[in-house]
């Protein structure tokens, strides 16, 4: 048996799919209206639990379950002890640098940075030997700059949609982002062909 | 019989002497050898005669400081570490071999280990590595101190898509890539990951190295344990620390490592002293931690009494269980609740009754 932590969410279900059709199926998880987080095959090969995105990293650390999927983001931010086994080529977006189309940085004073990310913000920004004031948000992060309540952000940007609607632009790319396979590296001693197996069968398959 | 005291007894039978030591210690042997600490943060204070001292966060400093002769010694002490934003005292057990440091010993401290182990769960894996051998190899490629630190982390996070990406820059050249990719993958039993590691150095500046660990899995296969020790590059952390063999250890009841060791000959050439040592440490507070919270009942008999029973009476019907080796507590009635973690409840009449008195 495998315990594998997966992303709620859209991330999660296409991650769920690539497994299916290697052979760890679980149809209940495609049930959308079930409140359950703990999903069993019949074979009882696999357990999925479903957990908060940034969550992922604690559950895999941990050893409450052996695999997962996390977003790169999710592994710079918070620096989980896991091992990083797969870039599955899915979920691929940019961590950026974002603000007005005019922004200047003026470095006569701390650059202010909303972010749902502090620990990427301030590891950027300390390389650049650039002094910040963090501003930490959970949500909505492009209001920072339109209230004033900051410079600029640094955020996740996909399409870019979201800055384009709230006439922001992208000024500088952090570090690009993809779903990865990572592992408990206790779990990987003792279940290392089943954990084997199963990048194997997500290396196949993965986006390009 | 503890996890401690089973510890005590295999060290001590392998001859290791055990070594007390005070809670403090000189600020200034922590001020001169900070690289060596996990964390910078200590809890000082100023002793009476104005000195700075400061509670131990590491044993092993300690223990070199007083060494002045070759010894072997284990410890069961406290460590005062950072964790969480907070000072915490930690439970620390091992060992450390200090003197010549030849094959035979390296083996005798790594099959302790993997005792040490067994102790705690039969169930467990010992992974060996050699830091040396990754150092060379990078040495060797001359590749760039920019990105040694990368592939540093590379190779502690099993990420070979990264060392790819480094091949498809450039910035690596491709068969060291495919090496590194290979370093990456090797997860083997020693005896055969040894093998696999001979072939990947040949006529390389690591060949030694990979020559060493052979040699090392002859002699672990004397001590009968060489079945659970793998071969495992991945394990590179503390580098700075550690110049040669190093080895972690864990079991299958527990999600992280348990134990931790390896070759620390350049802190002792730091501290002046001639030797070579290698040493572990086992930590207790993990252990501690994951062990199972259901205990199964508090004890096997309570026995119920009112302010009316006679207290006289009681002392003879609780002795009567306790000799008898029945886990027994007397309890006022009115105080009684939870009998879920008692085996049994009896009042005390019933006891009496039952005990034949």
């Amino acid at each position: 048996m495998i315990n594998v932590a997966l992303p709620k969410g859209r991330l999660g279900d296409q991650v769920y799919r690539m497994l299916a059709e290697a052979g760890y199926r679980c149809d209940e998880m495609l049930d959308k209206k079930t409140r359950k987080l703990v999903f069993e095959n019949a074979e009882h090969t696999v357990r999925y639990f479903q957990v908060k995105p940034t969550d992922v990293g604690v559950y895999v650390e941990r050893g409450a379950a052996d695999v997962g999927i996390a977003g790169r983001d999710i592994l710079l931010e918070y620096e989980p002890d896991v091992y990083e086994l797969l870039d599955l080529g899915i979920g691929k977006c940019r961590m950026c640098i974002a603000g007005f189309p005019d922004f200047h940085d003026d470095t006569d004073r701390p650059l202010r940075v909303a972010t749902k990310f502090p620990h990427i913000a301030r590891a950027y920004y300390e390389e650049l030997g650039r002094d910040i004031d963090i501003i930490k948000l959970h949500g909505s992060i492009e209001l920072a700059p339109i209230l004033k309540l900051s410079d600029v952000i640094c955020d996740i940007v996909e399409t870019g949609s979201t800055l384009k609607e709230n006439n922001l632009v992208v000024h500088e790319e952090v570090v690009p982002v993809s779903a990865r396979f990572i592992a408990n590296k206790v779990s990987y001693q003792f279940a290392h062909e089943e954990i084997l197996r199963m990048k194997n069968a997500l290396a196949e398959r993965r986006g390009k | 019989m503890s996890l401690e005291s089973r510890l005590n007894r295999l060290f001590a039978g392998f001859g290791y002497q055990k070594f007390r030591m005070s809670k403090f210690e000189e600020y200034d042997l922590y001020a001169e050898n900070k690289d060596f600490l996990t964390s910078q943060q200590l809890i000082t204070f100023t002793d009476l005669d104005g000195s700075l001292l400061a509670l131990k966060p590491d044993i092993t400093l300690s223990i070199i400081k007083s060494t002045s002769a070759p010894r072997r010694v284990y410890y069961n002490e406290m460590v005062y570490r950072p964790r969480d934003h907070h000072y915490r005292e930690i439970p620390q057990a091992g060992i450390e071999c200090i003197g010549t440091v030849d094959l035979y010993r390296e083996a005798e401290v790594i099959a302790l280990a993997c005792k040490a182990l067994a102790c705690i769960d039969e169930d467990y894996v010992l992974r060996v590595s050699d830091v040396s051998l990754i150092s060379a190899f990078l040495e060797e490629r001359q590749i760039s101190s920019v990105y040694r630190n990368f592939i540093i982390d590379a190779l502690a996070g099993k990420n070979a898509d990264y060392i790819r990406s480094l091949v498809e820059k450039k910035l690596v050249s491709e068969d060291a890539g495919a090496f590194l990719i290979d370093l990456i993958d090797l997860y083997l039993p020693l005896s055969e990951g040894v093998k696999k590691i001979q072939k990947m150095t040949e006529t390389t500046a690591c060949q030694p190295i990979a020559d060493h660990l052979k040699e090392l899995a002859a002699v672990l296969a004397g001590f009968d344990v060489l079945d659970h020790v793998f071969l495992d590059f991945s394990l590179v952390n503390s580098m700075e620390y550690y110049n040669g063999v190093i080895f972690q250890g864990a079991v299958r009841s527990i999600p992280t490592s348990v134990l931790s060791g390896g070759r620390y000959d350049r802190l002792l050439k730091k501290m002046g002293k001639p030797y070579d040592a290698i040493g572990f440490a086992v930590y207790m507070d993990v252990v501690e931690n994951s062990r199972s919270m259901r205990r199964t009942h508090d004890g096997d008999l309570a026995v119920t009494y009112t302010a009316k029973d006679s207290p006289k009476q009681l002392a003879r019907i609780i002795r009567r269980y306790s000799d008898a080796g029945i886990r027994v507590q007397a309890v006022r009635a009115e105080e009684f609740s939870e009998p879920e973690r008692w085996k049994e409840v009896m009042t005390m009449r019933e006891a009496k009754k039952e005990a034949g008195l």
